[in-house]
C-alpha cells in the first residue's frame, strides 16, 4: 500500500484504488506519515511553474459572477455564470433592457411592444454592473431564485441561468458555451410568458469564449420562457423563426 | 500569523463578503492563473478553470477550515483539479472528491508558508529540485500532476509497469522532499 501513497497524492489512482487506499490510510499510521512527508513536495509542484500575470478582466469577470450568485444560492447546481459582457446601450423600444440604470418605482410590467434592439457590449460597462448587483443584493429582502438554461441541437453544449431578484422587478440572464453565430447571423433573446408571444429582448453576439450577460428591467412572470435563437442580423426578427436552441423556464 | 490570516479570510468568505473573494483573488488568482495556464496552455481556458474554480470556492466556503489546511493550498488544489478535468474532457460532477486530505497537506509547525506569496527564490528552489530528479521519476510526476494521467495510463505510454512508475512516483517526491528540506523551504 505504502507504494502507492505518491501516487494517491499525485492524483494518480483510479477510483477504486483511490478509495482503497484512502480507507487503508485512516488506520495506517506508517502510511500516514508518508503521505504527510510525501505532501510537502507535493505542494512545491505549483510553485515551479512560470509566474503570469492573469488579465485585469478575470477579477473582473470572477466578482460579477460571484455578485449574482451569494453562497449558498447555487440553485442549479451548474458551472457559476460567467459576465464579461452586457449591453451598454438601449433604446426606446427596448425598454427591458438597462445597464446601470436606477431602477425604476414598481410595479412596472415588461415591454411587449419591445422591438429588436441591437445592443452593443462592452466589457468597461461591468463594474457597474458589479456595482449595481451588489447594491441589489444588499437590498434584497429575499434571496434571488436561479432558473436553468438548456441548450439543445446547435446549442448543445450551451447553458445559462436566469437569475431573478424578485422583490425588485430584475432579473440577470447570463448564457455561457455559446457557438459563435453563423455569419450574418446574431443571436436574439425572446421572453415568452404563458398564453402570450414572444417578445424580443434583444440582438447579441457572445464574447469570444461564448458569453454574454444582459440584466432585464421589469417583472418576469412564473411560468415565463427565457429562449435564444439565431436570427439574420444586424436586428434580428420580428418574430423566432427557429425553435429556440437555448431556453429555460421559471417554473414556479 | 498566517494561519490566523487565513481564519480571518475563510470566515469572511464563508459569511459571504464579496470583499473576502477580491481578497482571495488577490491573494492567490496569479498563482491560481499561472497553475492553469502551465496545465491547460491556453489562456483563454485558464481565465475559465480560474473563474470556475473560484466560484466553486466561494459557493463552498463554508466547507474550508483553516485549522487543517491552507487557503492557498485549497485554491491551488481547485484549480489544479479543474483543469485536468477541462483537459480530459470530464466534468465536475465526474470528479468524486479527489482533493488531498486536508490534513495531510502541507503546514509547518506554527507558521503556514503556502499562505505567504510565492517568491522567485522559493521557485527556483523547487524548480532545482525537479531538476535534480533523474528524468524518468521528473516525468512520471509531471505527466501525473500537470497532465493528469493515471499511473496506469502513464505505465501504458512509456511501456514499463504500473508498479515501476508507483515506486518512481514515490522516490521522485522522496527526493524532493529531502530537497526543499535541506534547502530550508519549510513545506
Amino acid at each position: 500500500m505504502e507504494e502507492a501513497v505518491a501516487a494517491y497524492l499525485l492524483d494518480a489512482l483510479d477510483e477504486e484504488e483511490r478509495a482503497q487506499l484512502g480507507a487503508h490510510i485512516e488506520g495506517c499510521p506508517s502510511c500516514r506519515a508518508l503521505m504527510w512527508r510525501l505532501s510537502r513536495a507535493v505542494h512545491g509542484l505549483p510553485i515551479s511553474v512560470d509566474d503570469v500575470r492573469p488579465p485585469e478582466r478575470l477579477r473582473e469577470r470572477i466578482m460579477a459572477a460571484a455578485a449574482v450568485i451569494p453562497p449558498g444560492q447555487d440553485a442549479v447546481g451548474q458551472a457559476a455564470p460567467r459576465i464579461i459582457a452586457l449591453p451598454v446601450t438601449t433604446t426606446p423600444e427596448s425598454p427591458m433592457i438597462e445597464t446601470n440604470r436606477v431602477r425604476r418605482s414598481r410595479p412596472r410590467a415588461l415591454a411587449h411592444t419591445a422591438a429588436a434592439a441591437v445592443l452593443s457590449a462592452g466589457i468597461a460597462a461591468l463594474a457597474g454592473l458589479v456595482v449595481y448587483l451588489n447594491n441589489q443584493l444588499q437590498h434584497a429582502r429575499q434571496p434571488p431564485t436561479v432558473y436553468a438554461l438548456r441548450g439543445t441541437d446547435g446549442m448543445a453544449g450551451a447553458s445559462g441561468r436566469v437569475t431573478v431578484f424578485k422583490d425588485q422587478d430584475v432579473a440577470v440572464v447570463s448564457m455561457n458555451g455559446l457557438p459563435q453565430p453563423a455569419s450574418s447571423k446574431v443571436y436574439q433573446l425572446w421572453v415568452i410568458e404563458p398564453n402570450k408571444g414572444p417578445v424580443s429582448v434583444g440582438v447579441f453576439t457572445p464574447d469570444r469564449f461564448g458569453s454574454y450577460t444582459v440584466k432585464l428591467d421589469g417583472a418576469l412572470k412564473a411560468g415565463a420562457t427565457i429562449a435564444v435563437t439565431q436570427e439574420d442580423g444586424p436586428g434580428g426578427a420580428k418574430r423566432p423563426t427557429q425553435q429556440p436552441q437555448l431556453s429555460g423556464t421559471l417554473t414556479s | 500569523m498566517e494561519l490566523e490570516a487565513d481564519l480571518e479570510l475563510g470566515e469572511a468568505l464563508a459569511a459571504g463578503h464579496v470583499r473576502a473573494l477580491a481578497e482571495l483573488y488577490d491573494r492567490y488568482g496569479q498563482l491560481a492563473y499561472s497553475v492553469a495556464l502551465r496545465v491547460l496552455g491556453d489562456p483563454g481556458r485558464a481565465e475559465d478553470v480560474v473563474q470556475d474554480a473560484f466560484l466553486k470556492l466561494w459557493h463552498s466556503a463554508d466547507r474550508f477550515d483553516a485549522r487543517r489546511g491552507s487557503l492557498r493550498s485549497w485554491v491551488v488544489t481547485a484549480v489544479r483539479n479543474r483543469s485536468i478535468d477541462y483537459l480530459r474532457g470530464r466534468s465536475a460532477h465526474e470528479r468524486r472528491e479527489r482533493e488531498i486530505p486536508l490534513d495531510a497537506q502541507a503546514r509547518g509547525e506554527g507558521s503556514d508558508p503556502w499562505s505567504e506569496v510565492v517568491t522567485a527564490m522559493e521557485r527556483q528552489v523547487v524548480r532545482e529540485a525537479l531538476t535534480c530528479l533523474p528524468p524518468e521519476q521528473r516525468q512520471a510526476v509531471e505527466l501525473a500532476y500537470f497532465a493528469g494521467y493515471s499511473h496506469r495510463e502513464i505505465a501504458e505510454m512509456i511501456c514499463v509497469p504500473v508498479s515501476t512508475v508507483k515506486g518512481r512516483m514515490r522516490l521522485a517526491l522522496e527526493k524532493m522532499h529531502s530537497y526543499l528540506q535541506g534547502r530550508g523551504l519549510p513545506l
